[in-house]
Order: C-alpha cells, then structure tokens, then sequence
C-alpha cells in the first residue's frame, strides 16, 4: 500500500519517529524504541473544555454547548453497547486511562504485553460511542462528585480563581469538568452532536512509543479506522481584552500556609511564534525567579515563600497565554511585590546572562532526558500535532534563542500591570 | 534487567544496573533507619539540607547553578515509611555522558556532588549552617501544616494514625510541628552522624553502562566511617483489633472521605497482591465496577495492599449521606470474594494486570531501582519469570483464603459539613 508517511529526525538528540496522514483522515505518529519492554498509545481530539462554540461546514449559525461536555463525553465514550473499555482492557492486562484539558481529549493505554489487541481496543471504542438517557443520568451523579472533589482541592481552586482573574470572557476560565448546573444540562442527544463534530478523523491523532512495530500500527490501522469526510469544522472563542479581570482574587478553604498563584497575561499567540514566545517567557522567568536567583534566595531566608515555590510551563492555547508562578507563602502580597520590582528593574537594567545561559542547558538537558521515557515520547508527539507543529521542532527554537530576544520579550511582553494574584487561605488567615 | 550487587562496606551494597537504552546516569544513595518519633523529622530536615546545600555550593541558588551548569542534574532528598522502616533517599540524576556538548564526564561530577553533599554539608562545628537550618526548618514546617491541602492522603494519614497506634509506621512521615520545634542545627547533625554510622545502606547506579570506578570510589568515601549497623525488620505485621475502631472528623469540605483500614495475611505469597486487585486495585475491580460505577456510591473507590504492614487500604469519596451504605457496600464486596462469588474471568484478568506490572519493570531508572529494592527489604530470590509463574498459578481457593484472611480494623471518616435549615 502506497502510504503519505514521512520519518523525522531530531538531529540534536538523534531520535526519529514516523508520522502517517492516514488515509482516513487520521494523523499518526509513531516511535519504536529499542530495548524497551512497554508501549504507551493515545488516541486523541482537539477537543477540550474551551471548545464550546462551533459550526460545520455549511452550517450559518454556530452551535453553544453546555461547559462541561467534552470532560462528559471523554467519561461516558468509556461505555459501548456491549462491555464498557475497560472491561475489555482487563482481558489484555494494558493500564487504560483518559483525560480532558482545556484543548483536548485523550484516551491511552500503557502495556508491556498484548499491544496489538489493546490498540485495537483503544481504535474501536472511541469510534463507537453510545449513550442513552440512563447511562448520561447516572454519569451527571458521578460527575457532580468529581466537580465537589475538584472544590476541595486548593491548588484547583487557586488555579480556576486565577484564570477568573485573568480572562473575561474566554471559556478557559471556566472548570474542565463545568459545574453541577451545566452538566445538567446535557443529554445524549448534545452527546452525539459534540461527538459528531469533534471526533472526526481529519481532527485527531494516534500517538505511539515503544515496544511497537510500525507496520503492525498501521495494519491495525487500516483495518479498524473508519475513513470520514473533512466537515470543515470552525470555531469561535468570544472577544477577549488584553487587560485582566481584577488584580487579586481571594478564597478561604482548610489549608496549610495560604497558596498563592500569580500570572501575566500575555497576547495570545499560534503555531511557531508560540513555541518561541513559550520558552522567551520560561527561561525569562526562570532566570529572574527560580531557585539559582537571587530573588530565590532572597525570599527564603526572609521566609516569604518555601520549596513549593515554581515557575509553571507556560499556560497557552488556542487565544490564552499566561505564565504563572505560584506557592505557599504567608505574606503573598509581599512576593508578588518583589517580583514585579524584580521584573521592573530586569526590564530597565538587563539581568544575568550567564544565568540565562544556564536555564538554556537545563532545557537541553530535559529535552534529552524526556527521549529516556516510553510516556513521554508519545505525549510529545501528540503534543506537537495539538499545537499544529512537528515532533521535535521546537529544539532548533531553542538553540536559537539569545539573551537579547529574552531581553526584548521581557521589555515587550512581560506586562507588570497586567497581573492577577489569587490566593486561597484558612478563614482565620483573612485579614 | 541485570542488576550487580558488590558489598562496599558494613551493611552497604554498592547496586550496578547497566541499561543501554538509558540517557541518563541515575545515582541513589538509600539510607534505612528505624521509623518513628525519635526519627521521622530530624532525617526530614536532614534530606533537605543534604540536597539544597553542601560546603563547595554553600547557599539554594549556588547549589541551583551548579545543577544547571550539568544541563539540568538533578538533585532530590526525600523519606518514606517502608512499615516500620524509615527510608532516608539522596538520588541524583544527570544526562549520559554523551550528550554533553563540551565533552564533560558528567557522571564524574554528579558522583563527587552526591559525595560532597553526604560528607562535605555545609556545617561546621558539629552543627548545619544557622540560615540553611532556618529555611529548611520553616519548609518542613510549611509541608506538615500543608498535610491537609491533599484531603485524600491527608485521609489516609489519618486512619494510618489510629489502625496502628503505638508502632512505628503510625507516626506521621515528616513528624509533627512540635517535633520540628525541638530540632537545632546541631542535633540534626548529630542524627546525620548517626545515620553514617548506624543506616543499613544501599547505593544504586543505573545508566546505559556500568562505571566500574563507581564501587571503588563510594568504598574509600565510606571508608572512614566507623560503621556499627542496625538489625531492620522489613515485615512487621500489626495484631488486628477485636473491634474495629471508628474514627470521625469533621471538616469544611463538600466530600467525604472514608477510608478502611484491613488486616491479614495468607502463607501463600502474592496471593493478597492478587486479591487485592479483584478487591479495589484496578479498574475492573469490585470496588471499582460495583461500587463506583453500578452503585454510584463514590466518585472514587479503591484499594492498595501494604506488604511490609499486610494490610489493605480502602479509600473512597463519597457524599456524607451514603457513607454508611459505602462502607456497607465496601464490605459485601470483599464477602463476595470470600465466598467464591466471582466469575474465573476476574482471577484471569488479576493475573494479566500483575503480569503486565512485571513485564513492564525496567523502563525507567526509578523502576530498575523500586525492584531492586523492593527485592533486598522483602528478601525475595525469584526472577521476574518465577514470580509470574507463581501468579500464574494462583487458584480460586487462594483469593478466598486471602480474603478471609482480611479482617476490619479501623474506618475513618473525614465528615463534611452539612448545613442546617
């Protein structure tokens, strides 16, 4: 059989996948490994949480959904007509697994035996959703006991109150999961729909590593994928200003010290000039605040924040990029007044370059150590199709990178007026 | 997965598992004391000032920018309970040698930083430095405070505490905030010199080949210790109750948390592994498919078997109002099992899943080293195949007898509020 297919090549870290436009209109990629015992799949759609607005082809008007249902339909494509997936996965050993984000939902499996027969599983019921008003009924209780855990949680509190801070109308403010009353709101019928429109072929993608053999890949491919038609899908995110919502966020749960995030909003960005603004602002922020600055070592001997201190990777999707830091902290204020000094007098007088130098290496160094990892060579490799690159395109980016790039996004993007503190604390910590 | 096993001293072995698949070279230094009051905090603070400083990188970020300059090395302390035992791990991590863009011999300078960590620590005088043992004292404190933010293992804890009140195990993993209170520089450093002399110690290397120089140079490290281990036990059963314990704490949470504590153990090794995935440790358990999805009790349930306690935690998340049936719910599942009523499928489906764990051991340096270990504390001789054909052989009659070896010792409940009209 004639294939598209096409082998790329890292020529830094000398690793090298095969990537398929499958004829059904399936991206795939694949990566055989060596040595390794296991295997790691995920098949997945561009559909997250944020993707509440769409149309097809040919359709005028745009169609809403509640928020909510693609973590909904990720839950219950886990149960067919005859067995639910996991049942069958019990018959092949494999470990199975699914998750939602804000911009996709994936469904996985990782085995060390019986590969062929749990791909198969995997490729046939994600193709094979059935849903009937009993079976959404009793998953909206199940749910609505995930939504109540998530509530519980104070490093997702702190988070989804930062985004609320952040964003105005951008859906990325809302839970992945939605809330009791979206979710309320959805019946198969929507099921179906959302499935229709997302779960086609030509906007998803196979992503596999490890103990696999390619031609056994694509010969399960071939039989078990069912070609469809482009429908042309469209989507549309509300208007979003530039500003935030409100400079600090506050919220009482039990908690130790109280947990702090702080993100910078930036413009939103796609594609390459992503991948390049995204390591701008992590090694930018890296090198002013990490653990070797001096701001690190300033703030923890004065005791104003801990080892749970990060700069997170950058947060970006489809019309959203922030970068966010956060941590515990008794005085977060106090912190977040010394970053932004910290960024102020950085954006006025430059910083430490051979500090900046050595944030580059440590990413060098996690781009060869992520090649060690059956998991995360697959999810790179989903990864990069999610963002509409290739695997491996961002390391030249890297190599590219200078201090005076860093320099002028920090001076350009960084906007320190543009920032919202969230905070959750124990009641009694409340001023 | 070949591993090299090479005595370098009093009760310490020297590890070599040489994997070429691998991009990294991995060091673990593994010190085991016993676990409990006296313990668990001053070894808390004593991985955290071992790893964040040492006297050649005397401060967080000087010990940061040397880890940067070997392309991002890696540098961990951390302790956990094994029973009784407490486990006191200095791992470090960097890129194989042949990655380095300007030929470095990386491994070399990540074995003589681990080595100046464990026995150059930024101290003097028989004490840490004051500003380290601060920061570190204040982190520790931060991270006991912050047990409650994970309200699922804060659960666990928790009935943890009262399943085995008066052993070792029971004793919180960092100690309590009054523990930290009475720890000074020089008493953390006194109980740093007593783990060099008294820890039963094992030191793992794996990368993508053996550095035979490794042993040699970890041996005359250790050399001038006077070394005077202690005896460990590894497996230290706890009596069951006569009667199960209830314990009830409210909290301002909006989900429940209960957890089941059960005790027991079968002659017949692996059976209880075996059980316990039929039982709740997996997705096409019993508490799983019965409880969780059929019955819609929880958002979660689940179970995990405790070898070195041979014990099996039950932990779920459930609304206050059907805690009871849950609990109820819980146990007629384990009944089931006792009286045989499950179908040969499920047995089968056990068997594939720990077969597929098996099969899965030695992709990633942290596995290599977890079996490794795992096989030194339980003292276990079989190969991965004999292990698989002792799963492979386990009958019905096994999971019966391993579930009726099972009895209820403690339920703890974490009680959200309700709010009254």
């Amino acid at each position: 059989m004639n294939r598209n297919m096409e082998t790329i090549r890292c020529e830094m870290t000398g690793e090298s996948c095969l990537h398929v436009k499958h004829e059904s209109g399936l991206e795939i990629y694949i990566m055989e490994m060596p040595g390794y015992h296991t295997a790691h799949a995920l098949f997945g759609t561009k559909y997250g949480s944020i993707n509440t607005r769409f149309r097809l082809g040919g359709e005028e008007d745009y169609a809403e959904v509640p928020e909510g249902i693609a973590h909904f339909l990720e839950h219950k494509l886990f149960e067919n007509e005859d067995c639910d997936a996991f049942a069958q996965y019990a018959r092949t050993g494999a470990d199975a697994n699914a998750y939602t984000s804000f911009d996709r939902t994936c469904y996985l499996f990782h085995c060390s035996e019986n590969f062929a027969q749990s791909l198969e599983i995997l490729l046939s019921f994600v193709q094979a959703p059935y849903f009937t008003a009993e079976s959404v009924a009793k998953e909206q209780g199940i749910i609505g006991q995930e939504i109540q855990m998530y509530d519980d949680e104070p490093s997702w509190r702190v988070f989804f109150n930062l985004l609320r801070g952040m964003y105005h109308a951008h859906p990325v403010r809302i839970d992945i999961a939605g809330t009791i009353d979206s979710i309320a709101q959805i019946d198969a019928d929507l099921l179906y729909r959302c499935y229709n429109t997302f779960y086609n072929l030509h906007n998803m993608v196979l992503s596999v590593a490890g103990n696999v053999n390619a031609d056994e890949v694509l010969e399960i491919c071939d039989r078990l994928l069912k070609p469809c038609e482009n429908h042309g899908l469209e989507q549309v995110f509300p208007e979003e200003p530039y500003e935030i919502v409100k400079d600090t966020v506050y919220d009482n749960l039990p908690t130790g010290a109280p947990i702090f995030n702080l993100g910078f909003k930036l413009r939103p960005r796609s594609g390459q000039e992503l991948v390049k603004a995204e390591y701008l602002a992590l090694m930018t922020m890296q090198t002013l605040l990490d653990t070797s600055s001096a701001f690190y070592q300033e703030m923890t001997e004065k005791g104003l924040i801990n080892s749970e201190f990060s700069v997170d990777a950058p947060f970006s999707g489809d019309g959203y990029f922030a970068v966010i830091c956060g941590g515990e902290s008794r005085d977060p204020e106090a912190v977040r007044d010394r970053i932004l000094e910290v960024i102020r007098d950085a954006k006025e007088n430059g910083f430490d370059r051979e500090a900046f130098e050595l944030i580059r290496r440590t990413a060098y160094g996690a781009k060869i150590r992520s090649g060690e990892s059956v998991e995360a060579n697959a999810t790179k490799m989903l990864g990069a199709f999610m963002s509409g690159l290739k695997p491996f395109s961002s390391m030249p980016v890297l190599a590219e990178i200078t201090y005076e790039d860093a320099l002028q996004f920090l001076r350009d993007e960084i906007d320190t007026e543009n920032v919202t503190l969230s905070v959750v604390q124990n009641k009694e910590q409340e001023e | 997965m070949k591993e090299q096993i090479q005595n370098i001293g009093r009760a310490i072995d020297f590890v070599s598992i040489a994997e070429p698949k691998f991009r990294t070279n991995t060091i673990e230094m593994i010190f085991m004391l016993p676990a409990g009051k006296q313990n668990n905090s001053a070894y808390a603070l004593l991985e955290a000032l071992l790893t964040s400083t040492c006297a050649a990188h005397p401060s967080i970020a000087a010990m940061s920018r040397k880890l940067s300059s070997m392309y991002g090395a890696t540098l961990k302390g951390s302790t956990i309970k094994r029973g009784d035992v407490l486990q006191l791990s200095l791992t470090a991590s960097v890129i194989a040698n042949r990655y380095a863009l300007e030929g470095e011999d990386l491994l070399s300078e990540l074995t003589e930083l681990l080595l100046s960590c464990l026995f150059a620590p930024h101290a003097e005088n028989g004490a840490f430095s004051e500003t380290d043992f601060r920061i570190e004292k204040q982190d520790l404190l931060d991270a006991i405070e912050a047990e409650i933010n994970d309200k699922r293992a804060y659960a666990t804890d928790r009935a943890v505490a009262a399943a085995f009140e008066g052993e070792p195990f029971a004793y919180p993993l960092d100690g309590t905030a009054e523990d930290v209170e009475l720890l000074t520089p020089a008493s953390v450093y006194e109980a740093y010199q007593k783990m060099l002399r008294e820890a039963v110690i094992r030191i793992y290397h794996v990368g993508p080949e053996a550095a035979p120089e490794l042993a040699g140079r970890l041996q005359t490290a250790f050399e001038g210790v006077e070394r005077c281990p202690v005896e460990l036990t590894y497996r230290t059963p706890s009596p069951c109750k006569a009667e199960p314990v209830r314990v009830t704490e409210p909290m301002e949470v909006t989900q429940s948390k209960l957890v089941i504590v059960l005790k027991g153990e079968t002659p017949k090794k692996y059976a209880m592994n075996l059980m316990n995935l039929m039982f709740g440790g997996s997705p096409f358990s019993m508490l799983f498919n019965n409880v969780r999805e059929k019955m819609s009790l929880c958002y979660y349930c689940s179970s995990r078997y405790v070898a070195s306690k041979q014990a099996v935690f039950v932990s779920s998340g459930v609304e206050l109002e059907n805690a009871e049936k849950a609990h109820e719910a819980i146990l007629a599942q384990l009944d089931a099992i006792r009286r045989g009523e499950f179908e040969d499928e499920m047995l089968e489906n056990a068997k594939r899943s720990a077969v597929n764990s098996l099969h899965g051991i030695g992709d990633t340096p942290f596995s290599c080293i977890g079996w490794s270990h795992g096989r030194y504390c339980e003292e276990e001789t079989m190969s991965i195949e004999e292990i698989v054909a002792a799963y492979q052989g386990m009958t019905r009659q096994d999971m019966i007898d391993a579930a009726n070896a099972l009895r209820e010792d403690t339920v703890y409940l974490m009680q959200q509020e309700v709010e009254h009209e």
